[in-house]
């Protein structure tokens, strides 16, 4: 009878969703955070239309290190270049990379985590112990090492930022996949002839999506942390890009006496990381309501 | 027999959410008297741990919320009293055995250390920790567990023996109200059997009153002085043992409710479960809660909310019986 | 434990194999001969194949400790080492002590007030420093702070003052999740029912919450710290560059520039045996706090 009645829970998966969206909507933070975000995205995609990419790098003499005005909304650094253009067209590398590298290793994690998951036993071993390995190494330094040997390329940088991603979040993966795939409404599919190929679409992948994309989500925002970090040290994107981290780097010389230089790339990334904070508890409270009343 | 020690009026407890509120208990009224074991049956949901908990005011504290009523326990309306007082009662002169035994264990402690505690927090008797700790012992003898494993954890113990300690806590003060909420569901039926039979012994020896809370009306029958049955937060029917379980007069509900269980000595073709399910408890009920699933209801069920007939002490709470009037009436 | 070490050794040896250069070229000098380079790499063993080399490398470990000798400075890898790392544990062994204080006593007021003007306040400024990345909070430290109050130095460890600005900086970023994660444990414990037991029981609230809530809701807050140790070992790198501090973190920079094989090497594998050893001592703790845990040590 429990079961049953589990699997009818589970094939509810539909109205379950609304359920979050409804509750998603409702968290104010969440929405707040959402349209930060998407701000800061119209503002990556529109850069060029906003201020054009000229003004990022053009370097004029006359105006180096001026503090913001009505012409320079955030002043010009060093070597005369307009602050603001820098860091609206900086917020394309911090989105896109968080983007791309989100959805790399969300596929290679969700591959890796679903197969050791799935079939446990030796591949579960094998797999996990290998991602043991790479999650010994500090993450930030792992990402070094990968650009320092490989040199340090847009390619390399993304390849280093996965690496250091995924097995934090295959292990969340697993864990998900193998508490869902042991639950009571899997066996009662099973028990009333569902395949393989239909428990895991119907049943697996709807309800271990939840903490998984919540997963995601809140690693972007780490995301854009590291690719700025990795920059501060000069082993990321490499200048004259307008990324800001390399912003920060450059920054750091004059920030006594020109403080806006570090102010203003700092709150691009601190807004757009809470950004993408508070939509990941938005979803994670939308998801497991239980601790908030 | 002795006086009342714990009576009910007009008991309203809700529960508060972000999404919703919930009507979980809608106008209790119940009397207990020293010595007696009430049981109090119904269907999940129906609002029988939420009016435990209310007893020992244990609700939730941000969600759960009595909205109207009086509790009072020897005289004093438990509602009012304050923070510390509330604490010295709780397990000292009422104490409460919860469903689930896996859970209700502190895992990080040892089972003698959870007693030792109930024990420690009310020592009247100023008994020194050595003497208390024999009381911990004694304890654990008396519900059949040796007293060398109370330096043991509760994952080393089978759902039987957690059960057993859990029984032990709520023992071991000797209070003068128990309330039991469906001590005997999360075990299998021998291991049943022998809690059960447990819990009777230990309750004839210390004189303990007790409110059985379960769905199974065998463990009534075998435990119980008087029944109440529950259905959407309301008791429908209360009266002695007898009357509800032999008695002629019903509320369809408990006849339903009888009717779903199969019966050895009379031949039944099939069991005759209540069609449909109990109201969404998010909605206040204007008439009787029963109305939508009951054969026998009238338009002026879905309108009104039914008085209480009496017969003795039998009360069935259903148009039925009250007549034209459909107030109170006693026969 | 040991086959971790010995993967980590792998995957380290492995990525800086494909390092491009070599070490002759490095250190021959301006304009060298090939024939220079070549002999250069013969005596360091570098023409050798792949898995000749990795063996040399562990057999050069296991057997003297030796992690081979930096092409900058040609000191032993393991003097340079051990000359920085004192520093870079101090700071991160403080750091992370400050962030469990901090994290989980906010952590834990905030859960037991919840919905507190305590409990939204530390909410909201956690998801803060959750969000700020550890360099520019250190440079806030240092201009707000260092630079307007000379008591703090404005870099490098000469003295314990040193230790305090990157030692706040990495607290704050670090300790914002932990506190997160410290009062949604706690959250969780204070529902569950054998807290309900112990309100039962007749314990007041504070009974509750120490004796029998707190131990419990720690337990994934342990692990948590464990693990965070990888963090703050990988935040050394960014903080010491920040406050110019002379240890491993900053030294591994360094060497990544220059193409410092050995160096960079011999310093991960060095970062990457600390955390495993915090993990150890971690997982001995959980131990001791969960009898559960023990019992299967036991076994």
């Amino acid at each position: 009878m429990a079961k049953v009645r589990a699997a009818a829970g589970a094939e509810k998966g539909v109205s379950q969703n609304l359920e979050i969206m409804r509750r998603f909507r409702k968290n104010r933070s969440a929405m707040i955070g959402l349209s930060i975000f998407l701000l800061i995205c119209l503002l990556a995609v529109l850069a060029d239309v906003i201020v054009p990419y000229s003004e990022a790098i053009t370097q004029v003499k006359g105006a180096r290190l001026l503090p913001p005005s009505a012409e320079h909304l955030f002043g010009t650094d060093n070597l005369g270049r307009d602050m603001f253009a820098r860091v609206i067209h900086g917020a394309r590398y911090s989105i896109a990379f968080a983007l791309a590298v989100s959805a790399c290793s969300l596929v290679i994690s969700v591959a890796l985590g679903g197969i050791a998951g799935y079939y446990g036993g030796a591949t579960d071993n094998v797999v996990m112990r290998a991602l043991d390995v790479i999650m010994c190494i500090p993450g930030d330094l792992l990402a070094l090492c990968i650009v320092a040997a490989f040199g340090t390329n847009l390619g390399n940088l993304l390849i280093a930022l996965i690496v250091g991603q995924v097995p934090a979040t295959v292990r969340i993966v697993r864990a998900t996949i193998m508490g869902v795939s042991s639950a009571d409404y899997i066996e009662a599919a099973q028990c009333h002839g569902a395949g393989d190929a239909r428990i895991i679409a119907r049943y697996i992948v709807p309800n271990a999506m939840g903490p998984v994309i919540v997963n995601a989500t809140v690693n972007a925002s780490r995301i854009i942390i590291s690719v700025s970090s990795l920059s501060f040290l000069g082993l990321g994107i490499q200048p004259p890009a307008p990324e800001w981290g390399n912003l920060l780097a450059g920054a750091r010389e004059f920030m006594r006496i020109c403080p806006w230089l570090v102010y203003f790339p700092g709150l691009a990334l601190v807004i757009t990381s809470l950004s993408i904070n508070m939509v990941g508890d938005g979803l994670r409270d939308a998801l497991d309501p239980k601790i908030r009343d | 027999m002795s006086g009342k020690l714990l009576e009910i009026k007009d008991l309203h407890v809700m529960y508060h959410t972000d999404l919703e509120d919930v009507y979980a208990v809608n106008g209790v009224d119940l009397e207990l008297t020293t010595g007696e074991t009430l049981g109090l049956v119904g269907e999940t949901g129906a609002g029988k741990t939420t009016l435990a908990l209310s007893i020992l005011r244990l609700l939730p504290d941000r969600t759960g919320r009595i909205t109207q009523g009086e509790i009072s326990y020897n005289g004093r309306n438990l509602l009012e009293l304050d923070k510390h007082t509330m604490a010295g009662i709780r397990g000292e002169e009422i104490s409460m055995i919860f469903q689930d035994p896996m859970t209700a264990l502190n895992p990080t402690q040892t089972v003698g250390q959870q007693i030792y505690e109930a024990l420690m927090l009310h020592n009247g008797q100023h008994l020194s920790k050595k003497e208390l700790w024999a009381r911990v012992d004694s304890c654990l003898e008396m519900v059949g567990i040796p007293a060398a494993r109370r330096k043991e954890y509760p994952h080393q113990f089978s759902g039987g023996m957690k059960q057993r300690v859990v029984i032990a806590i709520a023992l071991c003060c000797e209070p003068s109200l128990l309330l039991a909420d469906e001590p005997t569901t999360a075990l299998d039926v021998t291991i049943q059997a022998q809690v059960l039979m447990m819990m009777k012994e230990l309750r004839e020896r210390l004189g303990t009153s007790m409110i059985l809370i379960t769905h199974d009306l065998g463990v009534v029958a075998q435990v119980c002085d008087h029944v109440g049955v529950m259905y959407a937060g309301e008791i429908i029917e209360y009266g002695s043992l007898e009357d509800v379980f032999e008695n002629e007069k019903h509320h369809p509900y408990t006849t339903g409710l009888f009717g779903s269980i199969p019966k050895l000595d009379v031949e039944t073709k099939r069991l005759s479960p209540i069609d449909g399910l109990m109201p969404d408890p998010t909605q206040k009920i204007t008439g009787c809660s029963f109305a939508s699933r009951c054969p026998h209801a009238s338009d002026r069920c879905r309108r009104e909310k039914p008085g209480l007939y009496r017969e003795g002490n039998h009360q069935i709470k259903c148009f039925l019986y009250t007549g034209e009037s459909g107030q109170e009436v006693s026969e | 434990m040991l086959p971790i070490i010995l993967g980590v050794t792998l995957v380290v040896f492995t990525i800086m194999y494909f390092t491009p250069g070599s070490p002759g070229e490095l250190l021959a000098g301006a304009n060298p001969d090939q024939a220079v380079i070549d002999q250069i790499n013969h005596e360091l063993g570098f023409d050798q194949p792949f898995h000749v080399r990795y063996f040399n490398f562990l057999k050069g470990i296991v057997t003297k400790f030796d992690f081979g000798t930096s092409y900058t400075s040609q000191r032993p890898v393991l003097d340079e080492i051990m000359s920085r790392f004192p520093r870079t544990l101090t700071l991160a062994f403080f750091s992370m002590i400050s962030t469990a204080v901090v994290g989980i006593s906010i952590g834990i007021l905030s859960a037991v007030k919840q919905y507190s003007l305590l409990d939204y306040a530390s909410t909201v400024v956690s998801m803060f420093f959750s969000s700020m990345p550890s360099f520019w909070i250190g440079m806030m430290l240092l201009l707000w702070i260092a630079m307007n109050f000379s008591w703090f130095p404005i870099n490098g460890v000469a003295s314990w003052k040193g230790y305090l600005l990157p030692c706040a900086a990495l607290t704050f970023c670090n300790a914002a999740p932990l506190m997160r994660l410290t009062r949604s444990a706690m959250l969780e414990t204070i529902r569950s029912d054998y807290i309900r037991t112990a309100r039962a029981k007749g314990a007041l609230e504070k009974r509750v919450i120490w004796k029998h809530a707190f131990k419990n809701a720690l337990l994934p807050v342990v692990t948590n710290i464990g693990n965070n140790f990888r963090a703050l070992l990988g935040g050394s790198v960014i903080t010491e560059t920040v406050f110019v501090i002379p240890g491993l973190g900053s030294y591994v920079i360094t060497a990544i520039r220059s193409k410092d094989v050995p160096v960079v090497m011999g310093c991960t594998l060095f970062m990457s045996a600390t955390f495993l050893v915090v993990i150890l001592l971690t997982d001995i703790l959980y131990a001791y706090i969960d009898p559960r845990v023990k019992a299967k040590y036991m076994r």
